[in-house]
């Protein structure tokens, strides 16, 4: 029986762990090396007196992975949402970021072949949308890891490059699996070696259940932070002791709500102020303490206008805020008061630079940048524009499907694209929020916050590692609907599953046909990317990255004229 | 209304194309070979591609350019493609009953191609004017509701609250209006009522529209009126921006069997000529 689903109607053993992160157990050999050895050892104790043993964790959320010798087994920037324990054998992570173009992607993921491509035109239409139970999109694990390997010598390299080992039984990769965002180091297998990967569903399992692993996790996290400002355009160039030194001196804050989109759907219908809901981070005209850079989450840019609070800018991960005053106070010596005020829109993490370390440290590393190019206003869209954008929470967005009204003849050739290159099905609705010219689709943003990952108890829905894209493994989804839920746009949707014949599945248990979540994939495994905007015949269709200021005012600009 | 001006590579494609053709039929005429014939493959293979963005739109997940880049190409290739025809015909009104229909076809094609292109340009700007999001697949069902909603009004009126020209003019002209299609153009609205100009003109066998629309009882339905009224608006113009296709595409399916039909009847004269 899976302890995930509870389900008791498969025999086979394999059948059993479908809904685990591996099909095979965690041999006892490994647990126990696990509970003397391990990190988890803290919290072993405490979770068994809780009555959720860490054992039972493993078996659903964790598996043993074996890596080769100069395997890449996290590159730095791609997504992923698991820790690993290394169990035997060596790793390393990479501290330079002058190492990093050994780590550079050589292949993109798997594409069909136009033949196969074709092959869609003739597939069998389903008048509503069902997926086959013998999907091509599931996740195969095996033990053996197949990666990429670095092409060098490995003993050069360590050489040249600042490495360290991780220790046996120590933890890594936390902090982009319980934040959500990319990860911030590379990581080679310097021997051949076997790790425990645990996915963050469990890890989250263990901190609810044991305080003392949740405090060294935290601490943790706090030491290694300096790696957070190496995933940032503004401070990526800064060397590692710099890196280090401005980590210790730095405020970390965290501000709004975690679950801000439990209650967003509401929120939004009761058409209530946004502006007046959010958290002041930063007040105009109050004393700049330092340089503010974001770590999770958006925030909202105003100015004060009269008695009005005009939005200017959108601040999003890795953006920062307060440079044009700290440069004002390193040209002058006088310090300058905040010029535009900070709010948080839904939770958000970020850290404060005191000014007197800007100066000192992060200045001399800028004086090659623009440092308008780093500035928290996006370009030329309108207060109301920006409005509409955060208000909606549509910022979140990294493809956010936004359609030209002044140019859409409602041919729907995007829906039919959509429909062609999923069964007969598409996996968008042509409507949505709008405002003037421009409408956003009910299609899914790929955000960089997914809140929809959060509830998910299988892990399906997940970022796949190198784009971020966010994407369903439809072998792993037990159709909770959770993601459904938690999405706070409504573009997640729940879809009979059917067999080979045609015929819906049943849970034996409920006799109610069995769902799985369903969403845009973006048309990963199709040669041409997104049908839909590959489609339009009249450039009506884009997709929006919301990182990219001078993308989005481009595109908008279009639209509004 | 206001129309979208055409890309700017559209336009520098024509003059290549024009160019382009233009030298390959002077090198014919230098060879002193028959420019009906060089015009005519050109012409052929021109006729191809436009044809091709059709089949481009069926396989939108082939990284072969985007379809927005393809219809540019089948716009510019439709200017040139007349041109040569002219060219290929040596500009003269047909005479024979075969080059009389394939003339007819082409005009009829090139036509509802250039409307197409006007109203795709036009009509979508004068669509959201309104600010209104209109699914053609659920205005019969938004039509019924209207019908509905206005039967519940006359329905919940007291006996006498309404005058019984007004609501012999409800039943005879309002509600068989809002029962009615929409028709292929657009209604004139009065200014002053926001109804159409022709319910007006009916009405006033029964009642004057200025007594008729200024009774409180009956102004509910005039707003369900005014909203047919937009609602009709925004079908026409759908109806338009479709319209032509219904012309346009079988007309090029025809067209393409009288071209095959040509090239065969033109190689077998070759043929039968150099025999």
């Amino acid at each position: 029986m899976c302890p995930v689903t509870g389900s008791a109607i498969h025999d086979s053993e394999e059948d059993s762990r479908s809904h685990c992160f591996s099909p095979e157990a965690i041999p006892r050999v490994v647990l126990d090396w696990v509970q003397y050895n391990s990190i988890l050892s803290i919290a072993w104790e405490e979770c068994e007196s809780r009555g959720k043993s860490i054992e039972s964790i493993l078996q659903i959320d964790a598996r043993v992975v074996e890596y080769e010798k100069a395997d890449i087994i996290i590159r730095k920037g791609d997504y992923g949402g698991s820790v690993l324990i290394p169990l035997e054998g060596e790793i390393r992570v990479n501290l330079e970021e002058s190492g990093e173009k050994n780590f550079a992607r050589k292949r993109v993921t798997r594409k069909r072949s136009w033949l196969s491509a074709l092959g869609q035109i003739f597939r069998r239409k389903t008048p509503v949308e069902r997926i086959n139970t013998d999907s091509s999109t599931d996740r195969v694990y095996t033990a053996k890891a197949h990666v990429p390997r670095l092409e060098i010598d490995l003993e050069e390299y360590m050489s040249k490059n600042l490495t360290r080992r991780i220790g046996l039984g120590e933890i890594c990769g936390e902090i982009a699996a319980l934040r959500r965002s990319p990860r911030t180091a590379s990581i080679f297998a310097e021997s051949d070696c076997k790790l425990l990967e645990i996915r963050w569903q469990g890890v989250r399992e263990i901190l609810k259940n044991s305080k003392e692993f949740s405090h060294y996790l935290e601490d943790l996290i706090g030491d290694r932070r300096h790696q957070i400002f190496s995933g940032m355009k503004t401070l990526t160039d800064l060397p590692e002791a710099i890196q280090r030194t401005l980590s210790a001196k730095s405020i970390f804050e965290r501000w709004g709500s975690d679950h801000w989109n439990r209650n967003f759907r509401k929120i939004m219908q009761s058409q209530s102020s946004m502006i007046d809901r959010e958290s002041i981070i930063l007040q105009q005209g109050h004393h700049m303490d330092g340089l503010y850079v974001l770590l999770s989450g958006f925030a909202r840019v105003t100015n004060k206008e009269g008695s009005e609070e005009k939005t200017v800018g959108y601040l999003r991960p890795g953006d920062v805020y307060g440079l044009k005053e700290l440069m004002k106070l390193s040209r002058t010596g006088v310090s300058s008061p905040a010029l535009r005020s900070i709010r948080a829109v839904g939770a958000i993490d970020l850290v404060v630079i005191p000014s007197n370390d800007f100066v000192e440290y992060v200045l001399p590393e800028l004086k090659n940048l623009d440092v308008d190019q780093l500035g928290s206003e996006k370009g030329l869209i309108s207060t109301e524009l920006l409005n509409f954008f955060l208000d909606r929470r549509i910022v979140n967005g990294n493809q956010t499907m936004v359609i030209d009204l002044n140019r859409c003849t409602d041919c729907d050739d995007c829906v039919k694209a959509c429909a062609v290159t999923h069964d007969g099905n598409p996996r968008f609705i042509r409507e949505g929020y709008r405002h003037a010219k421009l409408m956003v689709a009910t299609a899914c943003m790929h955000c960089i916050d997914p809140v929809c990952l959060v509830g998910c108890p299988t892990g399906a829905i997940h970022r796949e590692h190198s784009t971020g894209n966010v994407v369903i493994t439809q072998s792993e989804c037990i159709g909770c609907a959770s993601c459904v839920e938690s999405c706070p746009y409504d573009n997640i949707r729940t879809v009979e599953v059917q067999d080979a014949n045609g015929e819906a599945v049943i849970d034996l248990e409920t006799g109610k046909p069995v769902l799985k979540a369903t969403k845009c994939d973006l048309c990963l495994d199709q040669p041409s990317g997104p049908a839909c905007v590959n489609a339009c015949p009249h450039d009506a269709l884009h997709r929006i990255n919301f990182s990219d200021a001078s993308g989005v005012s481009s595109i908008v600009e279009r639209i509004t004229g | 209304m206001k129309i979208r001006p055409p890309h700017s590579g559209v336009l520098l494609l024509i003059l290549i194309g024009i160019v382009v053709s233009f030298y390959f039929l002077e090198q014919a005429d230098a060879m002193l070979a028959n420019p009906a014939v060089t015009s005519g493959w050109i012409l052929l293979g021109s006729f191809v591609i436009l044809c091709l963005y059709g089949a481009r739109k069926k396989v939108p997940f082939l990284p072969i350019g985007k379809t927005a880049t393809w219809l540019q190409l089948h716009l510019g290739f439709g200017v040139i493609s007349t041109w040569l025809f002219l060219e290929h015909v040596g500009y003269r009104f047909p005479t024979g009953l075969f080059e009389t229909h394939l003339y007819v076809l082409y005009s009829l094609l090139l036509i509802s191609g250039f409307l197409g292109w006007l109203v795709m340009r036009a009509l979508p700007e004068t669509l959201r004017a309104d600010g209104r999001e209109v699914n053609p697949l659920r205005i019969p069902d938004e039509l019924a509701g209207m019908v509905k909603k206005s039967d519940d009004c006359i329905a919940g009126l007291e006996p006498g609250e309404l005058n019984p020209e007004i609501l012999k003019g409800y039943f005879e002209v309002v509600r068989p209006y809002l029962c009615s299609g929409c028709g292929i153009l657009p209604s004139r609205i009065h200014p002053e009522f926001g109804v159409p100009q022709s319910l007006i003109q009916r009405l006033q066998d029964y009642e004057s529209p200025t007594v008729l629309f200024s009774s409180e009882p009956f102004l509910p339905v005039q707003r369900i009126v005014r909203e047919k009224a937009v609602l009709d608006l925004h079908r026409v113009r759908q109806r338009w921006m479709r319209g032509w296709l219904f012309v346009h595409v079988p007309v090029t399916g025809v067209m393409v069997l009288m071209i095959i039909l040509h090239v065969i009847l033109v190689t077998a004269f070759k043929a039968g000529g150099a025999s």
